[in-house]
Parts: structure tokens; C-alpha cells; sequence
């Protein structure tokens, strides 16, 4: 007789946790944000409009399952960008060296479109996904395919994936300001991880990254003083990047809440080292509210070839006094508000973000002016179907 | 989380499909998805379509050849052939040909001939079974899986639901009960079993928390002759009636084991029955033709009261072939 009973739980998998493959909720998401960069202080710009960046983006994303195998996952963006963006850097009169901004507002709109299909077999899933990104100076082709494989039990995820980037740059102005008129850059990346269910209450993934460009990698609208002359910002036409990444997530059934920790390490062969530890507080209110703070802290050692201006040219003949390639460390403030209501989700987010080469883990020799600080604001909605 | 219920036809009866979930489309995706997997095999085991899996399977009755059968009707066959010899022959597919001599419709018995001829095309032992090979040598041989699909039906859409992600569930074929998990306070999903003499009242009530809840009942179609009552569960050996119960309800891990356990105590009757439900081990709830009512209740069956004063239910009358009981979940 038990082994009757045995064997019809057996037929029919009753009570055997999930064997069956699931699709992503079909969905509509659309995001809403506004980025705007304070303002330098006036002491430190020369000339320019203090006044910086301002981003307005528009994206939308649609999930539709295609049968019972298949998932494509639509997403688009359009971006307007408008503001002086910082040009080069000059020894200050007396010390602190000063940011001269371009002068005139850069306006500029990005279109982006990809697809990614999502195929479910016994074990896991395959995808792939094109993508292609347009604007004035700027176009770019991706192409990626990703599998991943879980186990007997779903307790633990493998990723893989691959992906190409192919870039094609037309600096605007270029005779005018002598920038390099056309330009390629090509990007390609691999990267492993690992999700892994370690109690009912958590949940760890690892990852990592390898990514190498080659091709054209300087900024042409930046310039770099060197030696009492304003050269083009030049950097190596090869770039290999590597990314170990640790996500937690630790659920408070007591309290309806749970505790996010990323944390990141950065190195790459131009010498830049960074740190990043991201901490986030996401509790569950009655009525489908939730409300999560966070906290993200990033530190970052300088490229070999970086410095606000030089005084003698570098031997490596690279030179580069963009503020991303510096040595800072940065703090963001974040508050999402969600509110679910049946089958949409409602977000309201804020973000302030301040960066200071005082911040830095290490320390910084220099003074960097031009590091920014930024306000973002975010709305949206998911709706699933 | 909110309950959502979705009821539909399928098998030859009413159905239904409870589940708790967090969001509307979460419910609709992971019921759409049971109602899909019940629809299929519907489709696959019936007797009455041409197309069916089983259609193929009779149709080469007394043909010589043999077929292979798929992974699913191989797990189902095997499981018959388990059942067949654990009840010592008395649980058989084959019954068809001597169902359609018994025409309960009419006014008298069919004659002895009839049956005897019948008997000769029914039987497990004669047909061909060597996994995945089928074969039936003798023309009129005939498979009719109704005495375990539904319940195996029930157990795959609870299997669908589970896989959505749904922890909380109940899924009714006509009163073959599947449970994806208790109501979210921990509560089991409380079945009223009817009371055979009085049809729209409850004789006892069942909370479910987990497994399958199976019902034999033998009230429904039936003929009356000179005074004896003859029910429409047929034993496969004499060809005639069984006697003895009403209705016997088994809970057991999954409704496809209920099922045989309860299709097979019927088929004991009295007295065999009684002590094979009580050898059996599990909980379960047998109603005598002369109205005895006895009980055996478990961990996952609890709280089975029986009590004539509960009020009306407003549930259905379930018309399966070999009438299943209809309950009324509270």
C-alpha cells in the first residue's frame, strides 16, 4: 500500500518543489528620471557656465512571453542631455587648480532599443539580446548571449554570458576644436556567476567580470594642460577591465523587510582601483506601501596617466584630466517609495549624490576640481499583465 | 493575499481552482496554466474523441499489433497494473464492455448471456503490458482510464499551481480534491461530503490541508429492481454490482492514491472494505448502504464532523462515471 501511495506522488510530482520552468512576468515598466548636476563653486571655474549637466530619460521596457518556452524583452530609451560638461583643467593663480567648462550648452538626444529573448529548457535558460544605441556623435551595436543553469532543486543559479560592443564615434566640431574626426571603439566582455539560496531567509550571489576595449578610448571634448600647452586627452587604445561583485539579501520576516548588501571591487590595466559598498533598507507597510533608504559608498584610486594638469609630459605619453579617471571617493543618499495597487506598482525615488577627492579611502594628492555632485529624481510604474 | 477562484468545465464536470496569491495576474497565470494541464489530459485519455490517446489504443484491439505508449500513459498504466494486483484484480481498467451491458436507464436487468460475454472481453490479465510496449490481443478489449485520470488530473494542477509559485490552493474536479497548500492562516480547505439519503446536506465535514481527497459513491445511478438496489460499480470478476457501501472518501498524499484506495474498498464492499480501509492506515470517511457512518481521521484530515444540522449547501451535484460525490468547501 505505500508504495501505491509512493508512487502516485511520484507520477503526478505533488508536493515536489518546482521542476517546471517559469517565464518572466509579462510587464510594462516606464521610468521617468531627471539627473541634474550641481553647479561648480564659482571660485573654481575660470570661464564657462558653472551650471552643469542636466539629464531628462525616458524608458520603457515591455515583457511578453511568447508561448510557453519563450520570453522577449523589449527596452527603450530616449535621453536628452543639455548643460557645459568640464573641457580641461589650469594650474589656479595662486594654488587650487580651476575647471574651465565648455562654453556652450551642449544639447544632445540618445535613442536606444533592445531586444533580449529568453528561451527556457529543462535546466535553465538561453538568451540573447541585440541592442543599438544612436546619438548625434555616437552610435553603438551590442550584441550579447547568456545561459544560465540551475540545480536539481533551484537552490543555486549559474550565469554565463558573452557580449560584444561595436562603436562607431563622430565627434561633433571636430575641425574646429581639432578632435579626431571619426573613430571605433570595440568593447567585448565575459562574465560568471553565482546565486545560491542559503537559507529560506537568504540569499548570495557572486559574480565576475572581464571586460577588454580596444580602439579609441580618449574623450574628444576633454583636453589636458600639459606644460604650459592644451593638448588633446589621450589615453591607451586598450583598455582590460575586471569586476568581482557579492550581493546579499537577508529577509526580516518579523518586521516585512529586507537588507540588500552589494559590495564591488574594481581593477583595470590603466591602474584604476575602486571600491564599492552599497547598502539598502527595503520594509514592507501595510496597505502595499514599501519604503527603502540606502546608502552607496564608492572609492576610487586614480589611472596612471590621470592628474588635473601636468607640469612636464608623462612618459607614457598619455595624458588625461578627466574626473572619472581620478582618485575620489563619493557618497549617495537614496528613498524609493513604492506603492502596489493589484497589478501595478507604483515608484517615486530621490537620490543626492556627492563626491570629494577627501573621500577616497587612500587619500588623493591632488586637488580635483570638476568631481561632481548630482541630484536625481525617478518615477515610474510597473504594470503586469 | 487574496483568494481568486475560477471555476470551468472539464472531465465531464463542474471544476474549480482556489489559489491565494499576492497579485491578480499572478493568479490568473498560474490557474490558466492548471486549466491548461486538466484540459490536456482531457483531451488525451477521453473515450469519446477520436483523437484521443486512448481512441488509438482501443482501436487497435484484437489487431495484432502493439504500440508504444508515451512516458505519462506508461507512469499511469504501471500504476493500474500496481493497483490491479494489490486489490487482487478487482481495480481494472478494462470494465468498459461490461459497463455498457448495464444500461441503468432501463427498467430491468441484463440478462445473464450478456454478461457473460462481456466478462470474456474484460480483464488487466489480457492484456499485453511490457512497458512501454501495449497490446490488446482480444477484439473488443477496451481501456477506460476514468477511474484514475481525473485523479491524476487533480494532482498535475496542483503540481501546475505549486510550480507557479502558488502555496496556497485547492483544485476541484468535480469532487476530486487536490491540495496546493492550506489557507495562508495554516487552515485546511473544510470539504462537506454529502449525506447519500439527503443530497443537499452535509453529513460530515473534512478540513484538508494537504494531499488529495477522493470520493466512490454508488447512490447517484443506480437501478431499482423488485427492491434491491443495484449501484453502477461493477466488480470485473462476476460482472455485477457491488454491495455494501454509499460512499467511501479517502485523504491520502496524493488524489490519485485516494482514488484507488476509495475505488477499491467499494470494490471489497462489505465486509472486505472495511478492514481494508482500516489496514490502509489512512484517514477517510465510509457511508454504508444502511446508513453506518465510520470514521478514521489523520493530521492532515482534521475536524471531521459529522452533523446533520448543517445548513444547505449551495454546491453542485457531481455527474462523473463513476460518480463522485460533489462537497460544498466552506
Amino acid at each position: 500500500m505505500q508504495s501505491l501511495v509512493a508512487s502516485a506522488l511520484a507520477i503526478s510530482g505533488l508536493g515536489q518543489k518546482a521542476n517546471a520552468q517559469i517565464l518572466e512576468d509579462e510587464q510594462l515598466n516606464y521610468r521617468y528620471s531627471k539627473y541634474d548636476e550641481d553647479a561648480l563653486p564659482e571660485g573654481d571655474v575660470l570661464t564657462g557656465d558653472p551650471a552643469r549637466y542636466q539629464i531628462e530619460t525616458h524608458q520603457f521596457r515591455l515583457v511578453k512571453s511568447l508561448g510557453d518556452q519563450y520570453s522577449l524583452a523589449i527596452n527603450a530609451v530616449h535621453e536628452t542631455m543639455s548643460g557645459s560638461s568640464p573641457w580641461y583643467v589650469l594650474p589656479g593663480d595662486d594654488g587650487p587648480p580651476v575647471q574651465i567648462l565648455s562654453g556652450a550648452t551642449i544639447e544632445d538626444k540618445r535613442d536606444e532599443f533592445r531586444g533580449k529573448l529568453t528561451r527556457l529548457v529543462e535546466n535553465g535558460s538561453w538568451s540573447l539580446e541585440l541592442g543599438v544605441s544612436n546619438e548625434d556623435d555616437y552610435e553603438a551595436i551590442s550584441f550579447s548571449l547568456g545561459r544560465e543553469l540551475d540545480n536539481a532543486d533551484k537552490s543555486r543559479t549559474w550565469a554565463f554570458g558573452g557580449s560584444v560592443s561595436l562603436d562607431d564615434l563622430n565627434p561633433t566640431d571636430a575641425e574646429l576644436f581639432d578632435r579626431v574626426p571619426s573613430a571605433e571603439k570595440d568593447s567585448y566582455s565575459i562574465y560568471g556567476g553565482m546565486t545560491q539560496v542559503i537559507n529560506r531567509d537568504t540569499l548570495l550571489q557572486v559574480g565576475l567580470q572581464v571586460s577588454k576595449h580596444d580602439g579609441f578610448l580618449s574623450d574628444p571634448y576633454k583636453q589636458v594642460f600639459v606644460d604650459n600647452f592644451i593638448q588633446q586627452d589621450s589615453r591607451p587604445d586598450s583598455r582590460t577591465q575586471y569586476a568581482a561583485s557579492a550581493r546579499l539579501r537577508y529577509f526580516i520576516n518579523g518586521v516585512k523587510a529586507a537588507l540588500h548588501v552589494n559590495y564591488r571591487y574594481y581593477l583595470d590595466d590603466w591602474s584604476v582601483e575602486a571600491h564599492t559598498l552599497d547598502l539598502s533598507w527595503n520594509q514592507r507597510l501595510p496597505s502595499g506601501w514599501r519604503l527603502s533608504p540606502s546608502i552607496r559608498y564608492h572609492s576610487q584610486e586614480s589611472a596612471s596617466f590621470y592628474a588635473p594638469f601636468f607640469t612636464e609630459s608623462s612618459t607614457s605619453g598619455f595624458h588625461s584630466s578627466d574626473y572619472r579617471l581620478a582618485t575620489y571617493g563619493a557618497l549617495s543618499y537614496r528613498l524609493s517609495v513604492n506603492k502596489t495597487v493589484n497589478d501595478w506598482d507604483f515608484l517615486i525615488s530621490a537620490e543626492l549624490y556627492d563626491s570629494d577627492e577627501s573621500l577616497a579611502v587612500s587619500g588623493s594628492r591632488f586637488q580635483t576640481p570638476g568631481l561632481v555632485d548630482f541630484s536625481r529624481f525617478t518615477a515610474g510604474f510597473n504594470y503586469r499583465f | 493575499m487574496q483568494q481568486y477562484r475560477k471555476k470551468f468545465s472539464s472531465m465531464g464536470c463542474p471544476c474549480e481552482i482556489r489559489v491565494y496569491a499576492e497579485r491578480p495576474s499572478l493568479a490568473r497565470r498560474a490557474i490558466n496554466a492548471a486549466i491548461a494541464e486538466v484540459e490536456r489530459l482531457d483531451r488525451k485519455y477521453s473515450l469519446y474523441r477520436e483523437d484521443s490517446v486512448l481512441a488509438r489504443i482501443n482501436g487497435s484491439a484484437g489487431m495484432g499489433f502493439e504500440i508504444a505508449v508515451d512516458e505519462e500513459t506508461a507512469a499511469l498504466l504501471d500504476y493500474a497494473d500496481q493497483e490491479y494486483k494489490l486489490s487482487d484484480g478487482l481495480f481494472d481498467i478494462t470494465a468498459g464492455a461490461l459497463w455498457r451491458v448495464w444500461d441503468f436507464h432501463a427498467a430491468g436487468l441484463p440478462d445473464t448471456a450478456a454478461i457473460s460475454r462481456a466478462l470474456e472481453v474484460t480483464g488487466w490479465h489480457r492484456v499485453q503490458w511490457q512497458r512501454p510496449l501495449l497490446s490488446l490481443p482480444v477484439d473488443g478489449l477496451a481501456l477506460d482510464l476514468g477511474g484514475i485520470a481525473k485523479e491524476y488530473a487533480a494532482d498535475r494542477a496542483a503540481t501546475i499551481l505549486q510550480a507557479y509559485d502558488i502555496q496556497h490552493g485547492l483544485v476541484d474536479l468535480g469532487g476530486d480534491l487536490s491540495v496546493a497548500g492550506p489557507h495562508p492562516d495554516a487552515r485546511g480547505w473544510s470539504i462537506g461530503i454529502k449525506d447519500p439519503e439527503a443530497p443537499n446536506t452535509a453529513i460530515a465535514v473534512i478540513d484538508l490541508v494537504s494531499g488529495g481527497l477522493a470520493t466512490s459513491g454508488d447512490y447517484e445511478r443506480c437501478l431499482e429492481v423488485n427492491g434491491t438496489r443495484y449501484g453502477h460499480i461493477l466488480n470485473p470478476k462476476t460482472g455485477w454490482p457491488v454491495q455494501g457501501y454509499a460512499s467511501i472518501s479517502v485523504q491520502a498524499s496524493s488524489c490519485l492514491a485516494a482514488g484507488a484506495i476509495s475505488t477499491v474498498a467499494m470494490l471489497k464492499g462489505k465486509p472486505g472494505g472495511g478492514g481494508f480501509l482500516k489496514d490502509c492506515g489512512l484517514a477517510y470517511l465510509s457511508i454504508g448502504q444502511n446508513g453506518l457512518v465510520m470514521t478514521k481521521q489523520s493530521e492532515t484530515v482534521t475536524n471531521v464532523t459529522t452533523n446533520t444540522d448543517l445548513p444547505s449547501p449551495d454546491g453542485h451535484l457531481a455527474r462523473g462515471r463513476t460518480n463522485r460525490l460533489g462537497y460544498h468547501p466552506v
